[in-house]
């Protein structure tokens, strides 16, 4: 039994990493070895939403494996980052100034 | 690929839809990118309506969409189109058009300004309605990249 094993994410999923149902296979994958400790390898990766994001932190930090990252991306790193601190949600849409038209 | 692929996973976590459609255009012309993201789903005021946020109205829908109301009852949820909007707004300089049964919101950057113009339309006589969502977005094209982190 290996007590590492390696995942490439754009072998498994894609490039291009957007859904929270990917991060769900990615982590069923991750729990599905025989090790202990998982290497998650993200090269390649040209892009990753910001949801997929924050079901793969959730998901790493229910997963009864150690999962070490490499090759991360600065962009998906921020992106976790982002997503492990959530800032306050400021209006976007000021409603009570909002003008609405009748058609 | 950040934009489009978070328009379209709020397609298949929110919509309930049969069918979704992405459209983009590089128009030259007017120095624009645009993108369409199009479902014949529940509408956003009905998927908050099945988490229980029942909101009779569908311009108070979209807007509280934007502002980050999810329909995920999860703390974290409701970052998605928020810091799309904002990205594309305050980052990229753009306009965002979003149309959901009988309500749509409109915002538009203001020049340099850091404001946006905001404006609002219901469709009251049933001659206007969307059966489904439509998020349109119209970003000047550009070298520079965006501060991912800054809107997320």
């Amino acid at each position: 039994m290996s007590s590492h094993e390696r995942i490439v994410v754009k072998e498994l999923l894609s490039e291009d990493l957007a859904m929270r149902t990917s991060a769900a296979d990615l982590f069923k994958a991750v729990e599905s070895t025989a090790s202990d400790t998982v290497e998650v390898d993200f090269s390649g990766i040209r892009s990753c939403t910001r949801s997929f994001a924050d079901e793969y932190d959730k998901l790493k930090h229910l997963s009864s494996k150690t999962v070490r990252e490499t090759n991360m991306p600065i962009s998906v790193h921020q992106l976790l980052m982002a997503v492990a601190n959530p800032k306050k949600k400021d209006q976007v849409v000021d409603i009570e100034r909002l003008k609405v038209k009748v058609l | 690929m950040y934009l489009v692929g978070e328009l379209a996973h709020n397609v298949y976590d929110h919509s309930c839809s049969r069918h979704a459609y992405v459209m983009g255009q590089e128009r030259r012309c007017t120095g624009c990118l645009e993108i369409a993201v199009f479902d014949d789903g529940i509408t956003v005021a009905g998927s908050l309506e099945r988490s229980g946020v029942v909101l009779d109205d569908d311009v108070l829908a979209i807007a509280m969409a934007m502002n980050g109301l999810s329909s995920k009852r999860e703390g974290r949820r409701g970052y998605g189109l928020r810091s799309n909007v904002r990205m594309c707004i305050e980052g990229l300089g753009g306009d965002v058009l979003m149309v959901s049964g009988k309500g749509a919101v409109e915002l538009r950057r203001l020049g340099d300004q850091s404001e946006s113009c905001q404006e609002a339309y219901r469709f009251e006589d049933n001659v206007y309605h969307m059966d489904g969502t439509l998020v349109s977005v119209r970003i000047p094209l550009q070298d520079e990249e965006v501060d991912l982190y800054e809107f997320a």
